[in-house]
């Protein structure tokens, strides 16, 4: 099942009744909304979870001579999992060095902007005159990698999110909170203040969930 | 049964043994009578459109660039508050045949999604071509739910449009007319006080007659509570 605009908002308009101004509760401004709240579970996600949204890159050959102005990579939020794959097929994890710092050990590379730099394990900045390489190579060998795409702006009722199913529940009590906000002085606050703590537990709940997806195993007996 | 004009022009009339109708044209009365109609149905679509609400189809355009004028058809549109797609030539994106068409704000036109369309002098504008973008594929028909206000009543023979029971909406207010006209003011305010009581069982009519129907809170009848006591 795929999370579409169209079924969060008319679920979020039931979850608000029977306190729903349908005049004042604008479709445009819930997609909006959702555009900032699908950003969040996708960042959520990026950060604790990254397994669970990224995509496979396309793998990158690797060229001994374009190693020292790098790769470019699909333009993305974040990018994870980067492994140098030999000739013979075999994965190494590629260490991502933060800008400025070395690496504590090779295969490794950074990240600048959209483009992979490998770090010449020789510490030679690439110069050709210098020997063989462990690493980037450029014989069959190539760099792997995953990545996570910054999400698109929701402008349609039929477009499909990219969070995950089981952000569900948080977005759809987002939007009746939106839509209660936006309902006026008619709806108790008593109404509001319980959505709000609704979304702020939901919130956590799937925060906690998202990283125990797989390897669940029972507590009885700790 | 709806009355004639000429039933409420006698109404009026027997309502006082005091009242004179040469002291009014008739063609004075028929105007009276056509605006007090109309003032009735605005009333009633202010409080509920869907009392009096009626739906029809607009004319067919040519162009795609063309609007649809409600004023010609289907005429009587005195609140617009709805429109869905009624026919299509060739295919537009994402539009089928019964679709909402959303009714926006030129000024705020984001507050809505595709497709859209805004009224403007009595003309309902589509939006950023969302309904068709050439004149092969495009909406030519509209379907428009609205609350209607009745025609001109042009001759004393010509039955009204409001129903039988709201007749007083429009025989009192003549039966003023014909008290002011002759200058009898201590009958006005008794007059008044009896539109004023006919009034709110006319609101009351609007608000309640479809309680049946389940609504959000904001438009939910406001039949009072009975008091405590």
């Amino acid at each position: 099942m795929a999370l579409t605009p169209l079924n969060l908002i008319e679920d979020a308009k039931l979850g608000a009744w029977p306190f729903v101004r349908d005049e004042f509760v604008s479709p445009g401004a819930l997609l909006r909304q959702l555009t900032s709240l699908d950003r969040e579970v996708v960042t959520l996600f990026a950060t604790q979870a990254p397994e669970r949204i990224s995509a496979q890159g396309t793998d990158i050959p690797i060229v001994a001579g374009t190693n020292g102005t790098g790769y470019a990579l699909t333009a993305a939020k974040s990018y994870t999992d980067f492994r140098y794959v030999d000739s013979s097929g075999i994965p190494v994890e590629i260490e991502i060095a933060s800008e400025g710092d070395l690496p504590s050990k090779h295969p490794a590379g950074r990240v600048v902007g959209s483009t992979f730099y490998p770090i010449d394990p020789t510490d030679r900045e690439w110069s050709a005159t210098f020997g063989n390489r462990a690493f980037y190579i450029g014989d069959g060998d190539k760099v792997r990698y995953r990545y996570i795409l910054e999400p698109v702006r929701v402008t349609s009722m039929s477009q499909t999110l990219a969070s995950p199913d089981e952000a569900e529940s948080y977005l759809r009590e987002s939007l009746v909170l939106g839509i209660l906000l936006a309902s006026g002085e008619g709806v108790p606050q008593e109404r509001i203040a319980r959505a709000a703590q609704l979304v702020n537990q939901l919130r956590k709940d799937l925060n906690h969930e998202m990283t125990k997806r797989a390897g669940v195993s029972a507590r009885f007996g700790e | 049964m709806a009355r004639t004009a000429q039933q409420i022009i006698d109404r009026s009339i027997q309502r006082s043994a005091l009242n004179n109708p040469d002291l009014v044209p008739t063609a004075q009365l028929l105007q009276y009578i056509t605006l007090s109609e109309r003032q009735a149905y605005m009333r009633a679509s202010r409080i509920n459109p869907d009392y009096f609400g009626k739906d029809a189809v607009t004319a067919t355009r040519a162009a795609f660039t063309d609007s649809w004028d409600l004023a010609a058809t289907p005429g009587d549109v005195g609140v617009l508050t709805r429109a869905e797609v009624q026919t299509i030539v060739g295919s537009v994106s994402g539009v089928a045949a019964g679709d909402k068409v959303k009714l926006i704000g030129l000024r705020w036109p984001e507050i809505d999604v595709a497709p859209r369309a805004y009224v403007r002098g009595r003309k309902i504008f589509v939006y950023a071509n969302e309904l068709g973008a050439n004149s092969s594929n495009m909406v030519t028909v509209l379907k428009v739910y609205y609350s209607p206000v009745p025609a001109t009543v042009a001759v004393t023979t010509q039955s009204l449009t409001i129903p039988d029971e709201w007749t007083d909406m429009v025989a009192v207010p003549l039966s003023r007319l014909l008290a002011f006209r002759d200058r009898r003011l201590d009958e006005i305010a008794g007059i008044d006080e009896e539109f004023k009581m006919i009034g709110q069982l006319f609101d009351e009519s609007c608000l309640a007659f479809d309680h049946g129907v389940r609504r959000p809170i904001s438009a939910v009848p406001a039949v009072q509570a009975p008091a405590k006591g």
